[in-house]
């Protein structure tokens, strides 16, 4: 399988073993998620007969307090989770990425302003900021998969901004780039057409690992109530509908607890090991 | 006098084996009990301010008295401050006389004028319990005057939205029903020592209801610990930071989850529980597509399996299969309704008709009705019917309840005993307001009829006509008849409930 990707995507996969774990593990829960009316029943399915049913050959994760079957929303939750994340990922990239190379381009007056933004924004614990704002969002408009996405992209692109705006600090000094600012090219083209391809490498990195830390944001807020509501499953609304029934059905928390402990594990050491092949690459070049 | 050495050792050992002996005796003296029990409640107790604003629970039936109570059991309205009354134009008019010498807890004496004054601070808010007026005839008698002759006026004056008797020195102006709350004096069982807002209350017994009624305090504080999150007040009391939890046994949204109560009971601790007229049921939105129509409504009664809905409380509540209330409320035994379970009958009538989506809306703030909302769901989509349930925070779902926006919601009816005739009035008469569940031409006159009736045998069978009404026409879907709870650590004794409330006045905690 690794040499399939290895081909397909023209990149070398490092010869770490925790690299490939990662991959695979990421590549598992996306394959469950992905064919999850495939592989599991209907999730919202009630069955009161089987409420609190251990796990069996029947109920591989046993059944809740309603008698759903908890594998299928264990894995129709890991659809949710991957899906609300990843969304969270693109957009905080995507602000951030723009905020962090105009102020790392520009300079000047933008670059402090934004700088002491970012600076506010990272000295705010952001999880604190994510509960207030689903909060906030929850309390005027209602409970919606939005609020979550909206309450941690609000404090998520701080990160991509930074880390952008370091990159572009040393790519406007390359010569190509005064080639082209030689040749007449105008700002936003040298930005998107050759500033932010070149710092992607890293920011990529940065969203993989990002992902893992997103899932357990996205856990937490479920967990506490305020992420996303039920019956839609989800892996900290899971955990915390189970919370109550930890000493008569553990595995109510058990099955979420292990996807989210895997699924952070497993993005964590791919965003590693994409980071020792850029790394290396740094050095080769 | 000199000491040797074997008189040296004597005296110490004789003293050293003294001191371990009297503090055995201490210790066994002092662990027999402990003499303070603490509360943990949903509610801070709102003891300054509004006087009318004072929390429905424990200053009401721990520190407050009222004229009358109400006893379900025989639909009978019972002395308590007052020692009897005489009903005059037609039942607009109510003179009370009082009993004679009861004290307030400041040692002052309860009477007429401190009876005007307390219903005076509803009557300046016009409150929606509140008397047209109250005039004061002697030290003893105080008359009530009403709008309306209805035997609802008996129901106003003891139910738990309304006031306690207080003393005129409760407020600052002293004796201004206008004023501002400073000290709650009351003639119940115990008296507020100190009030803290939104965190804690300390009560002391009253030793001038004690010494009326013959009874020894067997604790020396009564704390009340406010914890406004369900899950935190069960953590409080598996920890042990507080001895009990209670129901904000108003009802509605603060009471200790009955998903929890069977875990609490396997950890050992008590759990004592209580019915109550009081029914969580579905509310349709009927004056808006698809509930209507009678036809639809009455597909969602059929749906329903209220068998599977008490499951999920491990039967601590009852499905409510017999009407709207339980069999034991006033004429609803003898109503004889049963609500079918019959999938099949509710497909056949939801099969022609084409609603598209349905909302489904449940206040979030409990987790029951959570669980309730997602098995209706599901239910309901089993006979075909698309539910959008949406789980919305208390503002936001009092936002959509006011608005209209929904299709269906999780809601009660009833709550205590003392809340039982004004829930009816607030439920099901007019003025149209967002928390009524059901009114129509039929059933709003049925209802209207109960609540006038002051003859017991005649009210009953009114009582009988309002229930069957509301069952042909589907007004509701009930769900299940809920208690009144109380979960306490094992070496809690004596709490026993009255009417619905529990009574703190002859508890004590083992140590």
């Amino acid at each position: 399988m690794f040499k399939v990707i290895e081909i397909f995507r023209g990149i070398e996969i490092p010869k770490n073993n925790l690299c490939r774990i990662g991959l695979s593990v990421v590549l598992f829960i996306i394959l469950l998620g992905s064919f999850a009316p495939l592989i599991a029943k209907d999730p919202y399915e009630t069955n009161m007969a089987k409420r609190l049913e251990s796990p069996s050959s029947e109920h591989f994760f046993g059944a809740d307090q309603l008698g759903r079957d908890l594998f299928s929303r264990v894995i129709y939750g890991a659809r949710t989770s991957l899906i609300v994340a990843i969304t969270i990922s693109a957009f905080s990239m995507g602000i951030g990425c723009l905020i962090g190379a105009v102020s790392g381009y520009f300079g000047g007056i933008i670059d402090d302003v934004i700088g002491r933004i970012i600076d506010v924004f990272l000295s705010i614990p952001e999880i604190v900021v994510n509960i207030a704002l689903v909060g906030v969002f929850c309390t005027i408009y209602g409970s919606s998969t939005w609020n979550v996405i909206l309450a941690v992209v609000f404090t998520n692109w701080v990160s991509y901004a930074r880390i952008t705006r370091g990159i572009v600090l040393s790519l406007k000094e390359r010569e190509f780039i005064f080639c082209s600012k030689a040749i007449g090219a105008k700002s936003s083209w040298i930005l998107f057409k050759h500033i932010i391809p070149n710092a992607l490498g890293p920011i990529i990195v940065l969203a993989t690992l990002n992902v893992g830390n997103i899932i357990l944001t996205i856990a937490s807020l479920g967990f506490l109530g305020l992420g996303i509501q039920p019956p839609t499953p989800e892996w900290g609304q899971l955990l915390n509908s189970g919370k109550n029934y930890i000493a008569t059905a553990p595995w109510i928390t058990f099955f979420p607890g292990l996807f989210i402990a895997l699924s952070v594990f497993g993005f964590n050491l791919l965003g590693e090991g994409l980071r020792d092949i850029l790394e290396r690459r740094r050095i080769y070049e | 006098m000199r000491l040797t050495r074997r008189d040296f050792v004597k005296y110490t050992g004789f003293g050293a084996a003294s001191l371990l002996g009297m503090s055995f005796l201490g210790c066994m003296t002092k662990e027999t009990t402990k003499d303070t029990l603490i509360i943990g409640y949903a509610e801070d107790l709102k003891l300054r301010g509004d006087p009318a604003k004072i929390d429905r629970s424990i200053p009401k039936f721990c520190v407050l008295e009222r004229l009358i109570e109400y006893d379900l059991s025989s639909d009978d309205f019972v002395p308590s401050l007052a020692k009897k009354w005489d009903v005059e134009s037609g039942g607009k008019r109510i003179v009370f006389e009082l009993k004679k010498g009861i004290l307030f807890s400041d040692g002052a004496e309860m009477d007429a004028n401190a009876v005007k004054f307390t219903y005076d601070i509803l009557v300046v808010r016009k409150h929606s319990v509140a008397p047209r007026s109250v005039e004061v005839i002697d030290d003893h008698t105080v008359a009530f005057n009403f709008d309306e002759a209805w035997v609802l006026n008996f129901a106003k004056l003891q139910d738990v939205h309304g006031l306690g008797v207080m003393s005129p020195k409760s407020v600052k102006p002293e004796g201004d029903p206008n004023g501002t709350l400073v000290d709650l004096i009351g003639t119940g069982p115990f008296k507020v020592v100190e009030y803290v807002e939104n965190q804690y209350t300390v009560l002391e017994p009253n030793r001038y209801w004690f010494e009326q009624t013959g009874l020894e305090p067997k604790i020396k504080k009564l704390i009340v610990k406010v914890i406004p999150d369900e899950d935190t007040r069960v953590l409080a009391l598996r920890s042990g930071e507080v001895d009990v939890l209670i129901d904000n046994y108003h009802g509605g949204y603060d009471y200790t989850p009955r998903n929890q109560l069977s875990a609490l009971k396997k950890d050992g601790f008590k759990i004592l529980t209580k019915n109550i007229p009081y029914t969580w049921i579905v509310v349709f939105n009927y004056r808006k597509e698809p509930f209507n129509d009678i036809e639809m409504r009455r597909a969602v009664n059929y749906a329903i399996n209220r068998d599977e809905i008490a499951k999920i409380f491990d039967g601590w509540v009852r499905p409510a299969w017999n009407g709207m209330f339980p069999p034991e409320v006033p004429g609803m035994a003898e109503a004889n309704i049963r609500y079918e379970y019959n999938p099949e009958k509710a497909k056949e009538i939801v099969n022609g008709k084409d609603v598209g989506e349905i909302t489904l809306i449940v206040n979030k703030s409990q987790s029951d009705q959570i669980l309730v909302a997602q098995l209706v769901q599901q239910q309901l989509k089993n006979v075909g019917l698309n539910i959008k349930l949406e789980t919305l925070e208390k503002g936001v779902y009092k936002q959509k309840r006011n608005s209209g926006d929904y299709n269906l919601r999780i809601y009660y009816i009833g709550g205590s005993e003392r809340t039982f005739y004004m829930r009816i009035f607030w439920r099901f008469l007019p003025p149209e307001k967002p928390w009524k569940v059901y009114m129509s031409d039929n059933v709003t006159e049925k209802a209207i009829a109960v609540v006038k009736e002051f003859d017991k045998t005649k009210r009953r069978q009114k009582f009988i006509e309002f229930y069957k009404a509301l069952y042909e026409e589907a007004g509701v879907a009930p769900l299940y008849y809920e208690v009144v709870a109380v979960a306490e650590k094992p070496n809690v004794e004596g709490i026993k409930f009255e009417y619905s409330e529990p009574r703190f006045y002859s508890t004590y905690v083992k140590a």
